[in-house]
């Protein structure tokens, strides 16, 4: 079995950072892709820019999207995500600090699979990682390519 | 005078000429149909009379032949027997006596003509002498030829018979060996006893009858009758009929039914047989006169006992078919008929005439009367005085509305000079007026400008007018003065006067200016009150009319618009423009003025003016005021919109530091604890929790400022259901606790079901936290049912100093130790805004370690709650 791919759409990079430590002390050594902003996002997905002629066969098991992003916001790569044929059923969890109700609402809108907010405490950060590492990577069957 | 008729018809072609006509015509056409059938019905009834006694005659007639036949018929019967040869060759039997015998009869039979058979028979029956017709040649029947008809009724029934009476077969036809003889032969037989010389019954002498000659003569009788003449047996069956097929129905088998009884009906034949013996009979076939006849001894006395001995009775019957009788009367009903169709014109015509002429007059006179009794009517109905006065001044006419003013009787006036009716102090030279008139009599109209007088009976006045009019008649001039009483109108006049002053006045007191005037060169006022006068600065009325309003305006062109605006749509409302005073002075005045035309199409304005610079002023006041507010809450608008950026911005950014921190803190502490000391490890974990209480913090500010920008949406909700599911989330998270919980059920609440789901949050959340060091904590929830719905939360927990009770809803107000009670401080402060923005209130009151209670209200719709303005914080519960 292919080990799965986590595409990590993050621009700060304490976050990354924790983001990728949680991952490890969940044991969880999947390949992770790090955008750090939407363009970067949308290229690796399309294999477009500086990931033209990517694999296209490798699609990530799940993308887990930062709202607040340079360049492209996130809600818009999550648009731009449903709106292709390709990337319509990827799964994509929306990974994020802010709970504000307007973020959620159009999250969900959009077409996001989870919404999670990072917690301040590092423990549950990491609490909150295993479990999103168990849920997308063992549990889930990801869609039909 | 047909077409007259016909034209009068047309023209007053009515229901009233219609009915008229009617109720002449039809009466009479009536009475002509009535005697039009009186005589039908008499010169039916005659010649039904002339029929009957026709018929009776005829009858009459046929009896008295068969009567005479009949003596005829018997005579000879008795002749025979006694005559000298029949008796002598009793007595000697010899050849020559029979000889005598057969030429006696012989020459009997020859000459009498009358008889087809005459015969002699034996006591055994046996023929003796028989002498047949034979067709007009008499034969003797030779002795060996001769029968014996010994048996045979007639010769039993005649053997039995005395002297001198005569047998009488049937009317029947001859049959010879059983068949009917042809040509047929009616034949009736008479027989009678024959007694010798010396009294001895020795035989019978037998006749038979040729009967056709009978019938012949009947026949012949019945031949002028219309129906004929019959003969009927006793058994109803025609001797002699209306045709020969239907005669002697009982000597053949197929004719039996062949009766008059069958034929005209079983009523008639029995009241013939039963009946009088002459009589007539008539039913819907016709008349019938009928007698009943027996054969009888002739006139002559005799002093035989018995004439005729068997015989049948017979019927003679005329008969006239109802055909006949219909016929002889149809041509009298063609007859009237014609006569009717004949007649009834005529007499319609005539009706028509009489009515058309009878109508004219009428009409004329209805014309007459109408006309009179509508100039009566109009004269009297005139709601003015009438009187018609002749050259000499005298009242010849009055009506009844002369009466009533004038207070006369009719007749006091009728005769009376015209002077009369006039005030005495105009009385003398009022002769002289009407000479006047008289001499160039026109027509005079009422009010030609005199004021004028009428009197009364009692010699009061009244304010009257006049209009005379000249009648030419041939009895000289006539005047008729229509004299009409205008007393209501001088008073309606002077009512009028006083309502225009009042209205006058009206204008003149009001504080507006009004007036009027003409869009011309100068717009000089035509009226203007005083009001007007006073804005104006004019020092009178007068003296503002005598001032052109164009010279008013301060710009020219406003007046040209305001002249424009009153054409173009009629009226203007409140245009205002900038005038000066008569002194100069220069204000703002408002015109409302409506354009309006005299009689001569003269175009003008009614209008009202105002000086409206006093409103002018406070309208640019508020404007001001307006504009300032506008700005601040432009201003407003901006900062919300930074607020929630800011807060936005909170969210996201101010988190991740705090993440970064707590992270790498642990990561230090995880990793790097070796190379620490106590001392360092105890500062990266308060760096954790400095970080985490600020991440609280952080979001509890939120949680407020959210609040705060929340719509409040009001339903109904269940606060003890919630308070319920608040509760048991409390017990979840520490289920090691034992608290009393005591909610009030059934509380229904009109509020935000989110922002109250907060409050609960909060409230509970607080008990729950200060009753932690309570061995037995109880948490009440429920709500004062006071007029003001007032929900509380009570606990018996740490409580607090109402010294610091104003602090206790201020953001990051604490009244605890952090080390004692954990709180960010802003849970109230989100409860308190919660509550205001419900419109209510929130107050709590308590005591160090006595417990707390939180009142709030919700200003809710159904409760008149009042308005308490106290300082939150120290309301008793």
């Amino acid at each position: 079995m292919r080990k799965k791919i986590i595409l990590l759409v993050e621009d700060n990079p304490d976050d990354e950072l924790l983001m990728l430590d949680a991952l490890v002390a969940n044991r969880v050594n999947n390949e992770i892709i790090v955008a750090r902003n939407g363009v970067e996002a949308l290229d690796y997905l399309f294999g477009e820019g500086a990931y033209a002629g990517r694999k296209m066969m490798d699609w990530p098991a799940v993308v887990l999207l930062d709202l607040k992003l340079p360049k492209i916001s996130g809600l818009e790569v999550l648009r731009r995500i449903r709106a292709d044929e390709r990337t319509r059923l990827l799964p994509v969890v929306i990974l994020t600090s802010s709970d504000e109700e307007e973020d959620r609402i159009k999250g969900y809108t959009f077409g996001a699979n989870s919404y999670v907010r990072k917690p301040v405490d590092f423990d549950q950060f990491i609490k909150a990682a295993g479990q999103l590492g168990l849920y997308w990577l063992l549990l889930n069957e990801p869609p039909p390519v | 005078m047909t077409s007259n008729l016909r034209s009068a018809l047309r023209s007053t072609l009515s229901w009233q000429f219609t009915g008229r006509f009617l109720r002449l015509s039809v009466p009479l056409v009536l009475v002509l149909a009535v005697v039009l059938w009186l005589i039908y019905r008499t010169q039916t009834a005659a010649t039904l009379i002339v029929m009957e006694i026709n018929e009776q005659q005829s009858i009459q007639l046929a009896s008295q032949t068969i009567d005479a036949v009949f003596g005829v018929l018997r005579g000879d019967a008795l002749y025979l027997a006694e005559s000298s040869s029949l008796q002598q060759w009793l007595d000697t039997a010899t050849q020559a006596a029979r000889s005598h015998l057969h030429a006696d009869f012989l020459a009997f039979v020859r000459h009498r003509r009358l008889y087809d058979q005459v015969r002699f028979l034996d006591g055994q029956g046996q023929e003796v002498v028989r002498v047949n017709w034979n067709d007009g040649r008499p034969e003797v029947i030779a002795r060996e030829q001769l029968q014996t008809k010994q048996g045979r009724y007639y010769v039993r029934n005649t053997l039995v018979l005395n002297k001198g009476t005569v047998f009488l077969s049937a009317f029947d036809l001859n049959v010879e060996n059983g068949v009917i003889e042809q040509p047929i032969k009616p034949t009736i037989r008479l027989s009678t006893p024959v007694f010798d010389s010396e009294g001895l019954k020795r035989g019978i002498v037998v006749l038979n009858y040729r009967g056709q000659r009978l019938l012949d003569r009947l026949r012949a009788i019945g031949e002028n009758n219309p129906g004929g003449l019959w003969l009927l047996n006793e058994k109803s069956y025609w001797l002699l009929g209306p045709r020969p097929e239907v005669e002697w129905g009982f000597m053949y088998p197929d004719r039996e039914t062949m009766r008059f009884d069958h034929e005209y009906g079983e009523a008639v034949w029995l009241s013939m047989l039963h009946g009088p013996q002459i009589g007539q009979r008539s039913n819907e076939q016709g008349l019938f006169t009928y007698r009943r006849i027996m054969p009888k001894k002739p006139q002559i006395a005799s002093t035989e006992s018995e004439d005729y001995a068997g015989g049948e009775q017979w019927i003679a019957v005329a008969h006239v078919p109802r055909a006949t009788i219909n016929a002889s009367t149809a041509g009298q009903v063609r007859n009237l008929t014609i006569a009717f169709m004949v007649l009834t014109p005529l007499l319609v015509l005539l009706s028509g005439i009489i009515t058309y002429h009878g109508m004219r007059r009428r009409q004329a006179e209805a014309k007459a009367q109408a006309s009179e009794e509508r100039y009566r009517g109009l004269l009297e109905s005139a709601p003015d005085a009438i009187v018609i006065a002749n050259s000499k001044g005298r009242v010849t006419m009055a009506n009844a509305q002369t009466e009533k003013w004038f207070g006369y009787n009719r007749d006091d006036l009728i005769g009376q000079p015209i002077e009369k009716l006039v005030p005495d102090r105009f009385r003398a030279a009022h002769p002289a007026h009407r000479q006047n008139y008289l001499a160039s009599p026109v027509v005079r109209p009422m009010g030609a400008g005199l004021e004028l007088y009428g009197r009364r009976k009692d010699g009061s006045e009244f304010p009257v007018e006049i209009s005379l009019s000249p009648l030419q008649t041939d009895q000289g001039v006539l005047v008729t003065s229509i004299i009409r009483d205008i007393t209501a109108r001088k008073h309606a006049e002077e009512a009028q006067e006083q309502t225009w002053m009042r209205y006058q006045k009206l204008v003149n007191n009001l504080p507006v200016g009004v007036y009027r005037n003409k869009p011309d060169q100068t717009g000089r006022f035509l009226e203007a009150n005083q009001a007007m006068a006073d804005i104006l600065e004019a020092e009178s009325i007068e003296q503002l009319l005598a001032y052109p309003f164009s010279e008013l305006y301060c710009d020219p062109a406003d007046r040209k618009t305001f002249i424009d605006t009153v054409m173009g749509q009629g009226h203007v409302h409140n245009h205002e423009v900038r005038l000066k005073t008569l002194r100069g002075r220069e204000f703002h005045a408002a015109l409302t003025a409506v354009m309006k035309k005299d009689v001569t199409d003269e175009i003008y304005f009614d209008g009202i003016l105002e000086d409206v610079s006093e409103r002018k002023e406070a309208e640019r006041k508020i404007r001001q005021l307006n504009d300032g507010l506008r700005a601040r809450s432009v201003a407003l608008e901006t900062i919300n919109q930074e607020l929630e950026a800011f807060s936005y911005s909170v969210s996201h950014d101010l988190r991740a530091p705090l993440r970064a921190i707590d992270g790498f803190s642990r990561t230090l502490l995880n990793e790097y604890t070796d190379r620490l000391d106590e001392k360092g490890r105890d500062r990266l974990c308060r760096v954790r929790a400095a970080a985490q209480r600020m991440a609280n913090l952080i979001d509890d500010l939120l949680k407020l400022s959210r609040i705060t920008r929340a719509e409040l949406k009001r339903e109904s909700v269940d606060l003890s259901q919630l308070a319920g599911e608040v509760i048991a989330l409390l017990r979840e998270d520490e289920p090691e606790r034992t608290v009393r919980f005591s909610i009030q059920p059934g509380m229904i609440a009109h509020g935000d079901a989110r922002l109250l789901r907060v409050v609960m949050d909060n409230l509970l959340g607080n008990a729950w936290k200060f009753t932690n060091h309570r061995a037995e904590a109880a948490i009440e929830v429920g709500c004062n049912p006071d007029e003001t719905l007032t929900y509380f939360v009570r606990d018996n927990g740490a409580g607090f100093d109402m010294a610091y009770a104003d602090k206790l809803f201020g953001a990051f107000q604490r009244l605890h130790d952090a080390s004692e009670f954990s709180g960010t401080g802003i849970g109230l402060a989100t409860v308190q805004r919660v509550i205001h923005k419900h419109g209510g209130r929130i107050w709590a009151r308590s005591a160090v370690d006595q417990g707390a209670v939180f009142y709030f209200t919700l200003n809710e719709q159904k409760t008149n709650a009042k308005k308490d303005n106290t300082a939150g914080g120290r309301q008793p519960g």
